[in-house]
């Protein structure tokens, strides 16, 4: 029972803790450590209570955790206001984001090849803005407008892309 | 709502955060316009899903396991599954770690056929070599044995050798790899969904061929030496004897050789022999520290990044894989077992400018006596001299690698593909 709610809620956790680290691998990371104290906590936990609380109070210690092992103090968004976005984090659920995701990917393959260079580099390789200004030889502020530019057009291309889905 | 600059006044914090750490007065502005303006709750929102989906798009595959219960697969769609293997692993991997009886008793209820034993194992601290068969999960530590139906999980930086019952044939698994095996009335059969392994094959019964499968390609041995990595495509390296090999693509089957290679990428038509070449590099160190030269040591801390150059001579043909391979001696964990390490090359060629490129990149555990093994990008590499940079990301721990004068010297692994081709028959 504990743990097909906390499958459940995956979604609203994954946005949580991505919301806070900003990280898609510790974001995993951190979902594993939160299921591993789940799973060794359930059978003390009453079953009849809101869970999502308690999931989302186990989450924030690993957060806090990853936070020093990286060295970093905070830096994110109070996770007092991060938990008013839950309803918001339905799209970090892997069954919402099919489609989204489907005509992401449609978006991203018709990007200017040094677009596309740029995607690869921040979300394959986890290269920063000064990394990847680096790696191409642009400017960092070149890098931060490019990407914010970017996507903006894929928002775009999504929307797009999804609405004409709806009308077929 | 569009993602949007602030009618220009100002930086789009919203869009600033997901892209850069914000200084504690912009977070606190930040702060301000997400308690107050819903336009720009609506945006954060929109911005963290589209920042998540597209290192999601990029990394999904990693992430996702080898479906292994028949009865939830018929009811639920791939990716709740594969979330819920996930899940499942991860209290598998909680309960054999730490509940030792479980993990023997699990262990011990397993009544599918013992096809092999476990030859050699390395493991990270922290992580666990995983093994599913009908729902139970375990892990697999040294000498365990392994079952007809093991869904077999080898995490990043960690690597496993097995041996099969009452023969030598031998299968090495690589870190990040994910391996299904079975028995089929006696003959062998390999699913490798991920990753990358290395095979010593005996000679097989009449009748009875070794089977291995890909997601796109299958391969057929009756007894010889072989690589096979899956990598977005599948290739095949054959060291003796002889493999058939398969694009299910294309749908016929050719014999590759010893020395030759095959990949699903060219639709196996056609192969191509290969060499493979091992060098050590002619100068290492730590440029930057006073530091024993039987290490290279990188640590942002003390500013102190790995040096590796590399002599290749005339290789004499296209490089189709390069790896640099580093034995980590030493580490201080300041931050934790985990890093991120960048491997760089600085380009030597003339008219380049000498600029480094980052050519490789590993996130995750590192342990002591681990092999760290970068896969470099071929066309970043040709005849002549090559230079390695080897850093570390800032927050992460201090490692120090064996260098040329250490006990396990780096090694810079090629394959050359040599002039020779042979026809797909």
């Amino acid at each position: 029972m504990v743990l097909r709610t906390f499958y459940a809620n995956q979604g609203a956790l994954r946005g949580y803790v991505f919301s806070a680290t900003r990280d898609y691998h510790a974001t995993e990371d951190i979902l594993q450590e939160t299921a591993i104290v789940v799973a060794k906590k359930a059978s003390e936990i009453d079953a009849g209570r809101p869970l999502l609380p308690w999931f989302l109070g186990i989450a924030r210690y690993q957060v806090l955790r990853w936070n020093r092992a990286r060295g970093r103090e905070g830096g994110h968004v109070s996770f007092e206001l991060l938990e008013e976005f839950i309803p918001f984090y339905v799209e970090f659920e892997n069954e919402q984001a099919a489609q989204r995701r489907s005509a992401l990917k449609d978006c991203v393959e018709k990007l200017p090849p040094n677009q596309r260079r740029v995607v690869r580099l921040r979300y394959e390789e986890h290269m920063d803005c000064p990394g990847i200004a680096e790696s191409i030889g642009h400017s960092i502020q070149a890098i931060y407008s490019l990407l914010k530019r970017m996507k903006q057009d894929l928002r775009k291309c999504v929307e797009l892309k999804l609405a004409h889905q709806e009308v077929q | 709502m569009l993602f949007r600059e602030q009618d220009g006044t100002g930086p789009d914090l919203v869009a600033d955060y997901f892209l850069r750490d914000l200084s504690a007065e912009e977070l606190e502005q930040l702060q301000d316009q997400l308690r107050n303006c819903p336009d720009a709750r609506k945006r954060f929102a929109e911005a963290g899903s589209q920042e998540w989906l597209l290192s999601d798009l990029h990394h999904a595959d990693e992430v996702r396991m080898v479906h292994f219960t028949p009865r939830r697969a018929r009811s639920r769609r791939i990716r709740a599954i594969a979330a819920g293997v996930a899940l499942l692993l991860t209290i598998g991997t909680l309960y054999t770690a730490r509940h030792t009886q479980l993990a023997k008793r699990v262990a011990a209820d397993r009544d599918a056929v013992v096809v092999a034993r476990v030859a050699d194992c390395y493991v990270l601290d922290g992580t666990a070599i995983s093994v599913v068969n009908d729902g139970r999960v375990g892990k697999l530590g040294p000498r365990s044995t392994i079952h007809s139906g093991d869904h077999i999980h080898v995490p990043e930086g960690c690597r496993l050798s097995f041996t099969y019952l009452n023969e030598s044939t031998r299968i090495e698994a690589s870190g990040g790899t994910m391996v299904a095996v079975a028995d089929d009335g006696g003959a062998k059969r390999l699913f490798l969904r991920k990753g990358g392994l290395a095979a010593d094959v005996a000679k097989q019964q009449p009748g009875k061929p070794m089977r291995l499968a890909t997601p796109d390609a299958e391969a057929e041995v009756l007894g010889t030496s072989f690589e096979l990595l899956v990598s977005g495509s599948t290739r095949l390296y054959v060291s003796s004897g002889c493999v058939r090999f398969l694009a299910k693509e294309k749908g016929s089957w050719v014999d590759v050789a010893a020395g030759f290679t095959a990949d699903t990428a060219s639709g196996a038509r056609e192969t191509g022999s290969y060499q493979s070449r091992r060098f050590h590099p002619v100068v290492d160190g730590t440029p930057e520290g006073d530091v024993d030269p039987r290490f290279i040591a990188v640590d942002p801390e003390r500013n102190y990044t790995g040096m590796l150059r590399f002599e290749l001579g005339e290789l004499g043909g296209r490089i189709i894989e390069a790896r640099l391979r580093l034995r980590v001696m030493r580490m201080q964990l300041d931050y934790g077992g985990s890093g991120d390490v960048r491997l760089f090359i600085r380009n030597l060629r003339a008219g380049m400018g000498g600029g480094l490129r980052q050519v490789a990149h590993y996130c995750g555990n590192v342990g002591g006596d681990m092999d760290l093994e970068f896969e470099i990008d071929p066309d970043a590499l040709g005849d002549g001299a090559c230079e390695f940079q080897i850093r570390l990301d800032t927050g992460g721990n201090d490692f120090w690698f064996s260098s040329s004068r250490g006990s396990v010297p780096p090694e810079l692994l090629l394959k050359i593909e040599t002039k020779e081709t042979g026809e797909g028959k």
